[in-house]
């Protein structure tokens, strides 16, 4: 007993008991957070396409009789217990391992990928600084993109398994997608790392909170790199306009069609802690973390509770924000047809973050002000408006087949002419 | 709380270590196992990257992180490509059983006992005495700054070529995958 006790002291040190904190915070609120995302993005659908959306459901749940409809806001609970009580299908043609294994690697991934966000910056406790992370491994930025590399299995595995036509077409198309938009994401952190000089996440927060006119968000330095990083983050959670998996015109619903129930709520669970990930990189990445005002250097770097808070409350904010960004984009824009989401990912985001990646390597070498990278990503802008269309054309695609009965009937022409 | 932290630091392995370490090693000898036994050349990728993966679970737990991350980047993005192989090599039926015939199972058998054998001699010759766990790497260090140096000096040449050779494949994959003039 003794030993149990001192050998638990000696573990349980003040950063350890931060992290686990940390770690049962986040995750319950992202997975409650996730409920209410769903209700958000079918509010935001609805203001986009002028409806009310969901406004019915309230708290009483039909137990007590309320006046108030609470906004609503009782669908996320409502909508979980149906999932959860719906009939568990699996249909009989399924590889069943496979079948059972793909929302464990959707869910799976989604719930450690967060490891390094540093929600609260750092933390004074006595005469120690504690850093407010679920973990903090020194790869620090590497290390989601090495979650994410695992991410897509969720999809190929599940569409495969299901033994559907639809299903293992929106598989391929994961696939292909997912290998082509890690390489100017990783190039994207690449950049960031290398204008930072670290990986470690909570380094990158505090360079950009320092203040002055060297230090301030990446996103004035870089602007053009964090369209490219936004919009990679966009087709790695296979959020419109590249939900190109499940597409369900065209699709059916691509790699989830015959999931059903809890199996189907896990893979949307993932999709949405996957975009809260994202939206949580872009903003450490891009817009200073927890950092308040750029140029200011507002906060301090180490502080005590009631700053961590903040800081959390800030960065919260932002996630927030850029999750309302994500929704706003999926109801605006159409959907991306394959060989146009190909061509944007190799012909021109790949050019331009590797241009910018040696173009920052010169500055950084050089050791010159970082308005340099401001006018690099401007150049490169330029440049790719000027080079993009002297480039060799893709195959033709939407050819007009004249074909009986259709618009570009050879029937009319011939009409035409007589 | 200080003289508590240095305990932990001079002492690397909590009693979650072991524990740990063999929930990890069994997943990555179970999943192997697997995937000698499966039949379905996609199950067996999936297999696969859940060796990796635990393989890489115990890199993380001996701190060398870097390399748990690009053993994840690397090899786990090979398994996509991988089924993506199987997928099209096998593009009549992508459930296809593999059945090996008696001749291959003796020859595989040969050679997993040849590779066994090497192993054990290597590790029965090998430094670290009494088969001890292998000193983690110490919590903290800057691996990745540390092995970037080491490839750009010591290594540089050995990295030079890998890159000219990585280099050459995607000209040449590019050749290949060029569309043909009609």
């Amino acid at each position: 007993m003794q030993d149990i006790i001192s050998c638990l002291q000696s573990i349980a040190t003040p950063q350890l008991i931060a992290h686990v904190i940390v770690i049962m915070v986040i995750a319950n609120l992202m997975l409650g957070g996730c409920a209410y995302l769903i209700l958000l993005e079918r509010k935001v659908a609805a203001w986009t396409q002028d409806r009310i959306g969901p406004n019915r459901v309230n708290f009483s749940f039909g137990l007590v009789s309320l006046k108030s409809k609470h906004f609503g806001l009782g669908q996320a609970l409502v909508d979980g217990v149906k999932l959860l009580v719906k009939e568990d299908y699996d249909p009989p043609q399924v590889d069943k391992i496979l079948f059972y294994l793909a929302p464990v690697f959707a869910v799976g991934t989604a719930l450690v990928g967060w490891a390094i966000i540093p929600w609260g910056g750092l933390m004074q406790w006595g005469d120690q600084t504690l850093v407010i992370a679920a973990a903090d491994i020194n790869i620090g930025i590497i290390y989601p993109l090495a979650i994410g590399s695992l991410a897509v299995y969720g999809v190929v595995v599940g569409g495969y398994a299901s033994t559907n036509k639809y299903s293992f077409l929106g598989a391929l198309r994961a696939t292909a997608q997912m290998l082509s938009y890690e390489i100017p994401m990783s190039l994207c952190v690449l950049i960031i790392i290398l204008m930072s000089g670290t990986p470690r996440a909570e380094d990158i927060a505090v360079l950009q909170a320092a203040g002055g006119l060297h230090h301030s968000w990446n996103i004035l330095f870089q602007p053009l790199l964090a369209v490219i990083f936004f919009t990679c983050v966009l087709a790695e959670c296979n959020r419109a306009p590249f939900d190109l998996a499940e597409s369900e015109q065209e699709l059916v619903g691509g790699y989830h069609t015959e999931y059903s129930s809890m199996k189907w709520a896990l893979f949307f669970l993932g999709e949405y802690m996957h975009m809260i990930t994202g939206s949580a990189m872009f903003a450490l990445l891009f817009l200073g973390g927890w950092d308040l005002l750029p140029f200011l250097g507002a906060l301090p770097a180490v502080g005590g509770i009631g700053l961590v808070l903040l800081k959390f409350a800030i960065f919260a904010g932002k996630v927030f924000f850029l999750l309302f960004v994500m929704m706003w984009i999926r109801w605006s824009l159409p959907r991306f047809r394959f060989d146009q989401l190909m061509r944007l990912a190799w012909r021109s985001l790949i050019p331009m973050t590797l241009i910018l990646l040696l173009a920052s390597g010169v500055i950084v070498y050089l050791r010159l002000s970082p308005w340099y990278f401001l006018l690099a990503n401007i150049a490169v802008f330029v440049g790719g408006l000027f080079v993009g269309p002297l480039l060799p054309q893709g195959p033709p695609v939407n050819r007009r087949v004249p074909l009986a009965g259709s618009r570009f009937s050879p029937l009319v022409e011939v009409a035409a002419k007589g | 709380m200080i003289v508590l932290a240095q305990q932990v630091a001079s002492h690397p392995l909590s009693p979650m270590q072991p524990l740990l370490f063999y929930v990890f090693a069994a997943l990555t000898v179970g999943s192997a196992w697997a995937i000698v036994l499966s039949q379905n050349i996609i199950r067996m990728a999936v297999y696969l990257l859940t060796t990796l993966a635990g393989v890489a679970a115990i890199y993380f737990m001996l701190n060398a992180e870097f390399l748990a991350a690009i053993q994840l980047i690397v090899y786990a993005g090979g398994t996509l490509i991988l089924i993506v192989f199987g997928v099209m090599l096998t593009s009549k039926n992508p459930f296809m059983q593999l059945v090996t015939s008696p001749l291959e199972r003796a020859l595989g058998l040969f050679i997993a006992a040849s590779v066994a054998v090497m192993a054990m001699v290597a590790l029965l010759n090998s430094p670290v005495p009494g088969g001890a766990a292998a000193p983690a790497a110490p919590a903290g260090h800057d691996h990745v700054a540390r092995i970037g140096r080491a490839l750009l000096s010591d290594y540089l040449v050995p990295f030079e070529l890998a890159a000219v050779l990585l280099l050459v494949v995607m000209v040449a994959a590019a050749y290949m995958a060029r569309r043909t003039q009609r």
